[in-house]
């Protein structure tokens, strides 16, 4: 067991403290689901509340809360309270936004076997 | 207003900060020992510098301020990849393009990249629409600050190098108190606070 302190704590907490500043995994897990790529593609026309987001999803609001926390993590959103509101806005760079652009031209999507097909938008079902 | 995303500091911008900070105290100490090769240190020193623009052009978006308006943050998106693909262009122009022409052609299609980005910028915030941002509080953040000194000084590295074949040494000296003076003139304009609330943007 490491002592706080000695000089292996103090690596792995450098380690730890670097690893923290960008994960590219999370990058690729963010961008892997379709609603959440979706969310990224409505972020970009301008800044949303959360319930402005979830309204145009045939989603649950915890489900799209999980999908929400997922993008946060990654780092691709920032969120901002206004009193009740939570507002999102889009906070991409450019690899991330080629990455976006390439995830939505070849359709990436990391799913288990189990998981249900992504919901249609309520745009799309209406056609 | 609060944010609740988690705050990180630049770290990239340090270590690109911090590697050209090594490369040029290394290259003067190399330079000392007679072992060194001009034209090579020269064209290391391009290729930093068109990392650099691909580096801050990837992070300018990232860094766009919450508050403002659509204009701007399309600004912000539209020079990034500018940044990111012209620095992809010099870095491959400082190690293929011909020796002769080399330091000449890399520069002034960096300097090419820059005018482009402010004369967009200039374009699409000619509204005149401002950011918002409570009173005291500075327009741009510390790593936004950071960012934008970065790009500064790349650009000023194009122009000297650019004007340096003239082999004037007068030109040289002017050129290096300009930039200073624009330096602090940008600092300035970066860090002074809001004195009053402005019109919230769309």
């Amino acid at each position: 067991m490491l002592r706080a302190g000695c000089p292996s704590q103090r690596r792995l907490t450098l380690i730890r403290c670097l690893a923290k500043y960008k994960s590219m995994s999370l990058v690729f897990k963010a961008l892997s689901d379709p609603t959440r790529r979706r969310v990224l593609e409505l972020l970009r026309q301008r800044p949303m509340s959360a319930g402005e987001l979830a309204g145009k999803f045939k989603v649950s609001k915890p489900t799209m809360s999980a999908h929400f926390a997922v993008l946060r993590e990654a780092g691709l959103i920032a969120s901002e309270k206004q009193g009740q509101t939570v507002i999102y806005h889009l906070q991409l760079s450019v690899l991330e936004e080629a990455m976006l652009g390439f995830a939505q031209a070849f359709g990436w999507e990391l799913r288990n076997a189990k998981e249900p097909a992504p919901p249609m938008m309520k745009s799309e079902i209406s056609k | 207003m609060t944010s609740s995303s988690p705050v990180r500091p630049p770290l990239a911008l340090f270590v690109a900060v911090g590697g050209l900070i090594v490369m040029a105290l290394g290259g003067a100490a190399a330079g000392l020992t007679g072992r060194f090769d001009h034209a090579l240190g020269l064209r290391y020193f391009g290729v930093f510098m068109g990392l650099l623009m691909i580096i801050s052009g990837n992070a300018l978006p990232k860094l766009s301020q919450p508050h403002t308006a659509g204009a701007a943050r399309t600004a912000d998106r539209l020079a990034g990849w500018l940044f990111v693909l012209g620095g992809l262009a010099v870095v491959a122009q400082w190690i293929w393009w011909a020796e002769a022409s080399r330091i000449q052609v890399a520069s002034a299609t960096g300097l090419a990249i820059f005018a482009v980005v402010l004369l967009l910028t200039l374009i699409l915030t000619a509204d005149g629409r401002p950011a918002t941002a409570a009173p005291g509080r500075n327009y741009a953040s510390m790593s936004r600050r950071i960012l934008f000194h970065i790009l500064h000084a790349v650009m000023w590295v194009f122009a000297i190098f650019l004007f340096a074949s003239s082999g004037d040494k007068h030109t040289l000296s002017w050129m290096v108190v300009l930039f200073t003076a624009s330096m602090a003139i940008m600092d300035v304009c970066l860090t002074a606070p809001w004195r009053k609330p402005r019109a919230p943007v769309e």
